[in-house]
């Protein structure tokens, strides 16, 4: 347990001090919600749901660019292969790897919620935050074991566009910029099986005070089953170039 | 040499290919506690997946491999074992002092603030970003690495590659006051002066195979034990020739007797001038060795 907190303190401090990574990661839902978010909350409602959509985009960031972009360049970083043969098992580095994760998401969407508190009429009762913080960091899990399989597949050069492009796209393609009501109908038929649109659906169920239903639940736990075997098995693959 | 309760480390009939390349080829190695053993061998030649097989980056193909009292990647073997990595690559942005704070945290019984910065001057650099080191201070953090958990037993893979001289000295001190200390050491080297001042035992390796090994002394006596040197031409049918060469007017002769091979040039009336013998150097043996085509 005390390997584990070592290592998301070295983790942690390494992150903090790439402003390049942690200020980005930390400040652009915020800023991008200043520029479109504040436009579109013209009624509490709106502004809620915007927060919503938002929070799921910070989440959704760090998911991608710490275990996709991080992983991709961990494989080629000889220090991780020195931390490889430490005497370490993997799950405890793996944990305080999620924990770093978390810590980053917590921040980014704090600031999204300080910022949208301050610049819109947003405001909910404390139970709706709770689902929407429920909502958002559960949908991150399939999100974050996508970033993995991306990390671990894919060449580090390639890793951040790759990342950067199904980053937006599934933003967009989820409703997370524009409400799934303002898509045109084949864009919406698309949007309806993107995890991240399940993710929306449960965090504007959320913030909206309705009853979750169930079937986004189900996309996810499908999507959370299909990347893990994808992130299972293109861990394996690299441990099989890499340590044969 | 080898008693199985005294060894520290053993691969018996290792066998490891990529693609087409028999990287280990039946490889056996023992080695004893509070031995330094130097693994010598050209670029290729199967020293860092023998260091690879032996601390459980490599998996073998076929053979066994013993590691202290255990296997490679159990934890409790791997607590006891300390490497450096080849390339000093650190994380930039985390300063030396977090570093070591962060490696030592995973040994039971690791070394000292005092006792690691006496064997290695990095006390000045504790508050500095790794990213920010010279190459020569990095190599010298990596080495201090592989000791910082006070192991029973340590990996270093050229360990010396980019530091000064003076660097250099101060790292083959830290090694042997870790070997007068009781501790195993397993040394990759392209240097054949760190394996002589160095080294208990030294094992030559081509294309995966062990083509000599033994003392630093024994190495060298099997390429012959002198050098003879002159200026003047190389006669035909010398008695008792390792090897010659004839390059600029300089003849070298590698030999097991010079004092029968100068009494020989005497004796032929060979006109030389400029004679000097001395003992083969570990590094002449080395390329005797591993020349494509001999032992």
């Amino acid at each position: 347990m005390s390997l584990v907190l070592e290592h998301y303190r070295a983790t942690m401090v390494g992150l903090i001090r790439t402003p390049a990574y942690s200020l980005v990661t930390v400040l652009i839902p915020g800023v991008v919600f200043i520029f479109i978010g504040t436009s579109v909350g013209d009624s509490r409602e709106a502004a809620n749901i915007v927060i919503a959509s938002f929070a799921i985009f910070a989440a959704l960031g760090v998911a991608f660019f710490q275990f996709g972009v991080g992983i991709a360049n961990d494989r080629e970083s000889p220090w991780e292969q020195f931390a490889h043969v430490l005497p370490v098992s993997p799950g405890a580095r793996f944990a305080a790897n999620v924990l770093s994760a978390v810590s980053f998401a917590v921040v980014a969407v704090g600031v999204l919620i300080v910022v949208a508190i301050i610049l819109t009429d947003a405001a909910m009762p404390a139970g709706s935050w709770a689902r929407l913080l429920v909502a958002v960091f559960l949908g991150a899990v399939p999100m974050a074991l996508l970033g993995i399989a991306i990390g671990y597949w894919s060449p580090p050069k390639a890793a951040l566009p790759i990342a950067n492009i199904l980053y937006l796209a599934l933003s967009f393609g989820g409703g997370l910029f524009i409400r799934p009501t303002s898509m045109p109908a084949f864009l919406d038929a698309i949007s309806g099986v993107l995890p991240t649109r399940q993710v929306g659906e449960l965090a504007w169920a959320a913030v909206q005070g309705q009853a979750w239903s169930i079937e986004p639940w189900l996309w996810l736990i499908g999507y959370s089953a299909l990347f893990g075997l994808l992130a299972a098995a293109s861990y394996r693959r690299d441990e099989g170039v890499r340590y044969t | 040499m080898t008693g199985s309760n005294n060894a520290a480390a053993q691969l018996s009939a290792v066998s490891k290919a990529y693609g087409g390349t028999q990287a280990l080829d039946s490889f056996d190695l023992s080695l004893n506690r509070g031995e330094i053993l130097a693994l010598l061998g050209p670029n290729g030649a199967g020293k860092t997946t023998a260091v690879g097989v032996l601390t459980g980056t490599r998996r073998p193909d076929a053979g066994t491999v013993k590691l202290l009292d255990g296997r490679p990647r159990d934890v409790a073997v791997r607590r006891r074992i300390g490497l450096t990595p080849q390339e000093s690559g650190f994380p930039n942005a985390l300063r030396v002092g977090e570093i070591i704070r962060l490696v030592r945290a995973h040994y039971p019984k690791p070394l000292s603030d005092q006792r690691l910065y006496d064997r290695f001057p990095l006390r000045d650099l504790v508050g500095r970003q790794a990213g920010g080191l010279s190459g020569g201070q990095k190599r010298m953090l990596a080495v201090a690495l592989a000791f910082a958990g006070a192991p029973d037993l340590v990996f270093l893979d050229e360990p010396t590659t980019g530091l000064d001289v003076e660097a250099r000295r101060a790292l083959w001190q830290a090694i042997g006051s870790f070997r007068d200390d009781g501790g195993t050491i397993v040394l990759t080297t392209h240097y054949l002066e760190e394996a002589e001042a160095l080294a208990s035992w030294v094992v030559v390796m081509r294309e995966g195979r062990t083509v000599a090994d033994g003392t630093v002394e024994e190495i060298r006596h099997q390429v012959g034990q002198s050098r003879v040197r002159y200026r003047g031409a190389l006669p035909a049918g010398l008695p008792g020739v390792a090897r010659a060469t004839d390059a600029d007017g300089w003849v070298t002769i590698y030999t097991h007797d010079a004092d029968a091979l100068v009494r020989e040039l005497v004796g032929r009336a060979v006109a030389f001038t400029e004679l000097e013998v001395r003992p083969a150097s570990l590094e002449e043996a080395f390329v005797e060795l591993t020349r494509d085509g001999t032992a």
